[in-house]
């Protein structure tokens, strides 16, 4: 017995062996026993086939107590009385609810119910309406006047005296007493605080105006709104911003909350203590937390410490996520950075998880984030605090991906730095994704085995022929590009089809081989244009050819009688099998009517011709002896003359 | 049991239209037919929704249907059908996920139930061995997968294979060794392992 004798045997063996009709008659198994002794390659063959066995065996059967029969009879009575063309019962997949990503808005829907709680009472400060004292504001270092701040234009210029140069809120501190003060300390004249009570007057209702109308419009809206409101008392060299913050302690929450809002939007470093304050009052927290990510980079720091807090922490996320600047998406990159390292050198089990779904919360943001999000994200992969997978997967939806990609990759980045990037690739496919992915067969095995997955899922005839071609050039296995065909054949069997066509005309005999090999066992409907192809072409031997034109019939479906009937006037007249073998097909599939039109230019008297032909077709026993059929076919057609025109 | 004439004598009266008949029909059959589909497709939601619709399908075909085949046969290609149509329309990902994480899990559960005394080491390597089986079952090709089902779990001969699945007894053994190469290709390197353990 030779080692395939033996294989088949035992393969034969596997099938029969659990079987009440017995394994292998005794003189057969006895033979092999003498092979299996002296040859290790069956041996392996042997126990490998037993563990499949085994396995088999212990899958578990479908669980079927849950089934009520009354029920599923009622379901399909139902279905037929109500729905009499219904399509098959196949719904769409569910989506695993990302719970991660509902954390932000869940926490922001807590903050607007407790500021609802706070105010939909009334207000707990109330105000008699009375214009309130000119407010006890900071001057300078030494308590004095500053010089007055006009910025017509927003800005963050991180120009002026660093914060903790300010003194706290009590501190007995003078406004700047008029517009064009000197920085000399001079004590403020009755008529110079009027006309400041009157700034701050005109201040307060201007802003009151805007939060009444814009107050709930979207971001851009309530921005213009308020430089516009602001623009005169700017013009007249008013320091708004110190005017701000001395309203933010009113006792009108929408006043405070219109002036935090302004100070981000055009405050600048000298407004951080004035905005963590009202970070600590609840009511204007929202405010507090929008204006500081508004203020940026000079706020970064801040923010980074406010994160601590598990309360603010998703205020500030989702508030980075929707703001798609720079600034933020930095600030998250700080905030995901260290939430992906361990904080301690031992961690316990909940500190780890609390961590990983903090990590998980700003990844998910930083996929929300817009282009500068997915920049973090690839520089987070890269420093190795994001697998290539967790990449891909927050890529996947974020904003700009496909450009960050392309961009990427047309850097031609090098080893880790591609590894990671593949499984991105692959999910995103970027322009030049697959030239890239291919080229990266080149590269080191790791890389290699990365690229060569990724194109062997990307189920596309160039993907292929890359896969086909790299077998060739021994840089990936056999395996590899089975698994490519057989990913392709199960989801875009168009493909393959069309990698038959390109490699016969590229006379690729390595991949047609490959092709000739795997495709007749992995045939299914789908896959018949892919088995015409391979049937029509001179450089498959002709018994290979047959049996796709075979099997084409068994597994095709009718509209692929179209393909057979195009492809049996190029066949030459003289592979009279190969003809036989197309027209059992096209038989097959289309019937006598396909067989009928494909001789319909026959002269008078082919009908006869034809009939025969037919009979011969479906004459019992035809198809279980497709030999002899095809023999007696062949036979009939050159007997009878049946012609097509090419 | 019910005799096969008994079933035919119910398929001819559902045919002439007895409605009960046919709900007698989906009763003797409706397990079998989810049992195979469960084992094709790899969950519960999808088998009964197919299950379902097999009985829709034979519903409304049991005019083209003639006594000379076996019904069970008959519908169980209907079943086999759609099954390839649902595989083709819920593409491979899912089907790794249905097959890997549903059917595994059990697998290893019962796996471990069954032999409790087994080392955590012992049990690991079961486990990996089940997951590499469901993965290889994942790969196959829906065709191969079904013939393995109604071969392996289901007892069923070539000529009945063939009948469900449309194809030749000739095939049918073909593709058995094809399915079975694949699946011992996947699980070799834990026979080696065994070979140089203990």
């Amino acid at each position: 017995m030779n080692c395939r004798s033996a294989r088949s045997a035992l393969y034969e063996a596997a099938d029969l062996g659990p079987r009440a009709d017995g394994g292998l008659a005794t003189d057969a198994r006895l033979e092999l026993d003498a092979h299996l002794v002296g040859c290790a390659d069956c041996r392996t063959l042997e126990r490998a086939l037993a563990q499949v066995e085994a396995a088999l065996a212990r899958w578990p059967a479908p669980p079927v107590d849950h089934l009520d029969l009354d029920e599923q009879v009622a379901r399909v009575r139902a279905a037929l009385e109500h729905a009499a063309d219904a399509q098959p019962a196949v719904r769409a997949p569910r989506r695993p609810l990302q719970l991660a990503r509902w954390v932000p808005w869940l926490a922001a829907a807590a903050g607007i119910l407790a500021a609802w709680a706070l105010f939909g009472r009334g207000p707990t400060r109330v105000s008699d309406g009375a214009p309130t004292a000119p407010p006890l504001v900071e001057g300078g270092p030494g308590g004095g006047a500053v010089e007055p701040e006009p910025r017509p234009a927003p800005g963050r210029a991180d120009t002026h005296a660093e914060p903790d140069a300010l003194p706290e809120r009590d501190a007995p501190v003078e406004l700047a007493s008029t517009p064009d003060a000197t920085s000399a300390p001079t004590p403020l004249t009755e008529a110079e605080l009027a006309r400041q009570a009157a700034a701050r007057e005109q201040l307060a209702r201007e802003l009151k105006s805007v939060w009444s109308q814009h107050g709930t419009s979207g971001d851009e809206q309530l921005a213009a709104a308020l430089t516009q409101a602001t623009r005169e008392l700017e013009r007249e060299g008013w320091p708004v911003a110190r005017l701000c913050e001395t309203l933010l302690d009113g006792a009108d929450p929408e006043l405070a909350r219109a002036a935090l809002r302004w100070l981000g939007l055009h405050g600048d470093r000298t407004a951080l203590p004035a905005l963590e304050r009202a970070l600590a009052v609840a009511a204007l927290r929202a405010e507090a937390v929008a204006a500081l990510v508004d203020l940026g980079a000079p706020a970064a720091e801040r923010i980074v410490q406010a994160c601590t807090d598990g309360e603010l922490e998703p205020l500030f996320v989702a508030r980075l996520a929707a703001a798609q600047d720079a600034a933020s998406a930095q600030v998250l990159e700080r905030l995901a950075r260290r939430a992906l390292r361990p904080h301690a050198t031992r961690e316990t089990e909940l500190e780890r998880g609390e961590r990983l779904a903090q990590a998980g919360r700003l990844l998910d943001a930083l996929g929300r984030a817009g282009p500068r999000g997915a920049e973090s994200l690839v520089r987070l992969a890269d420093e190795r605090l994001l697998t290539g997978a967790e990449l891909a997967e927050e890529l996947h939806a974020a904003q700009g991906s496909r450009a960050l990609l392309a961009r990427l990759i047309g850097e031609r980045p090098r080893g880790a730095s591609a590894s990671v990037l593949i499984p991105a690739v692959e999910r995103v496919r970027p322009d030049g994704a697959l030239a890239w992915l291919t080229r990266q067969l080149q590269g080191e095995r790791e890389l290699r085995e990365a690229a060569l997955a990724a194109l062997v899922r990307w189920n596309e005839a160039e993907s292929l022929a890359a896969v086909l071609a790299a077998e060739g050039a021994g840089r990936a296995s056999r395996d590899a590009s089975i698994a490519a065909l057989e990913s392709a054949l199960a989801d875009a069997p168009a493909a393959v089809a069309t990698l038959v066509a390109e490699r016969s005309r590229a006379r690729d005999r390595a991949a047609l081989q490959v092709l000739v090999e795997t495709l007749p066992l992995r045939a299914h409907g789908p896959a018949t244009p892919a088995l015409i192809e391979l049937a029509a072409c001179e450089l498959v031997l002709r018994a290979e050819r047959r049996e796709c034109l075979l099997l084409a019939g068994e597994v095709g479906l009718p509209e692929h009688a179209e393909a057979l009937a195009a492809l049996y006037p190029g066949l030459p007249h003289g592979e009279r099998e190969l003809r036989a073998a197309c027209l059992a097909a096209l038989h097959r599939l289309g019937g006598s009517a396909a067989l009928r039109q494909l001789f319909a230019r026959n002269a008078a008297g082919a009908e006869r011709a034809l009939e025969r032909l037919c009979a011969l077709l479906e004459a019992p026993g035809a198809r279980e002896n497709p030999t002899s059929t095809l023999l007696r076919v062949a036979q009939e057609l050159e007997s009878s003359g049946l012609r097509v025109a090419p | 049991m019910h005799e096969a004439s008994d079933v035919e004598a119910l398929v001819r009266r559902a045919q002439a239209g007895d409605g009960p008949a046919f709900d007698s029909l989906v009763r003797l059959h409706f397990t079998p037919v989810y049992t195979f589909l469960h084992r094709t497709v790899g969950n519960t939601e999808d088998a009964e929704d197919l299950a379902q619709e097999t009985f829709v399908r034979a519903h409304r075909a049991l005019a083209s249907y003639r006594v000379d085949a076996s019904f069970p046969t008959w519908i169980l290609r209907i079943a086999h059908h759609l099954a390839i149509d649902h595989h083709r329309a819920r593409g491979r990902a899912h089907r790794a996920q249905s097959f890997s994480t549903l059917e595994a899990a059990r697998a290893e559960e019962l796996a471990a139930r069954a032999t409790p005394q087994a080392s955590p080491g012992e049990r690991a390597q079961r486990g990996e061995l089940v997951r590499a089986l469901s993965a290889a079952l994942d790969r196959l090709a829906p065709r191969l997968r079904a013939v393995l089902v109604l071969r392996v779990f289901e007892g069923r001969a070539y000529d009945e294979i063939a009948a469900i699945t449309g194809v030749q007894p000739a095939t049918v053994r073909t593709q058995l060794v094809e399915a079975r190469r694949e699946l011992a290709r996947v699980l070799g390197p834990f026979a080696r392992d065994e070979e140089d353990g203990p």
